[in-house]
């Protein structure tokens, strides 16, 4: 019985951009950059997390506990090649429709 | 191909109704095996060359040539073989070919938030085995039942795919 999936939060991409740049990052170090609250950053490393895209590893900071460290994970490049890639594509096809997009039956859009 | 030393108990340490947890770490053995090669620690033969399980336990990871170590870490199961696996790693977690360790542990196994996690009273109440597991520098996933177990183990899979994926 394969889990229900859910869909990733708005800020994943961005967290997971930010990570693949300078990581490995720590809670503190990511929130601080990408200027998140802290349950909307611990809501996206939480989802993030369960899909493997991120690899928290523990850090020590006292006798019985510590930190972790985010880097991404494989499958984690292999979304932002993906994320990245879509865009970048998107973007020439609207440069070369140019205003005919504008144009477009919405409901065909 | 990675090779992945599946670790973890083989008994509830209550009377927990299902599979036992030995039959559990042979499931996540057989997902990891659709790519790669999983094992677990079979036990001490009558007639092995091992004098003890120590000496068969590295012995495991230098045949098998180990290049990961899977933790699979319920509640309520007897935890003590684990707990003494783990101080093995421990020992050498900072030689060079030192495998890669994910922890794939139950909620409440170690008690995380935004801060970061704290080991619970009650999960290693030695310190050996409490500085084990906070020194391993494992990357460590939170399941709740078991079709999120078993998605993380699917997930981890592709991860481990590519030999030179690096979690660092």
């Amino acid at each position: 019985m394969v889990a229900k999936s859910r869909a990733l939060p708005a800020e994943a991409l961005r967290i997971l951009d930010d990570i693949q740049e300078h990581g490995p990052l720590r809670f503190t170090e990511i929130q601080k950059r990408l200027d998140l609250s802290e349950s909307t950053l611990d809501r996206a490393l939480k989802a993030l997390a369960k899909e493997v895209l991120v690899a928290p590893r523990m850090s020590k900071t006292s006798r019985r506990g510590g930190v972790f460290e985010y880097t991404v994970t494989r499958r984690g490049k292999a979304l932002l090649r993906y994320a990245h890639a879509s865009s970048q594509a998107l973007y020439r096809e609207r440069r070369i429709l140019g205003d005919l997009v504008e144009r477009l039956d919405p409901l065909h859009a | 191909m990675a090779s992945i030393f599946v670790l973890g108990p083989g008994q509830w340490a209550s009377d927990t109704t299902g599979p036992t947890p030995l039959k559990i770490r042979e499931r996540l053995v057989d997902v990891l095996s659709a790519h790669h090669d999983a094992y677990i620690l079979e036990p001490l033969a009558e007639d092995a060359s091992d004098r003890d399980l120590t000496d068969k336990f590295y012995r495991t990871m230098r045949d098998r040539a180990t290049t990961d170590i899977l933790i699979y870490w319920p509640l309520e199961a007897k935890m003590q073989t684990t707990l003494d696996e783990i101080v093995l790693l421990r020992v050498r977690v900072d030689e060079p070919d030192a495998p890669r360790v994910w922890l794939l542990h139950e909620a409440g196994v170690l008690k995380r938030s935004f801060r970061g996690y704290e080991i619970p009273a009650g999960v290693a109440e030695r310190s050996r085995y409490l500085d084990a597991i906070n020194t391993l520098r494992a990357v460590a996933y939170e399941w709740r039942d078991e079709p999120e177990l078993f998605d993380l183990a699917r997930r981890l899979n592709d991860n481990l795919l590519d030999e030179n994926a690096s979690t660092d």
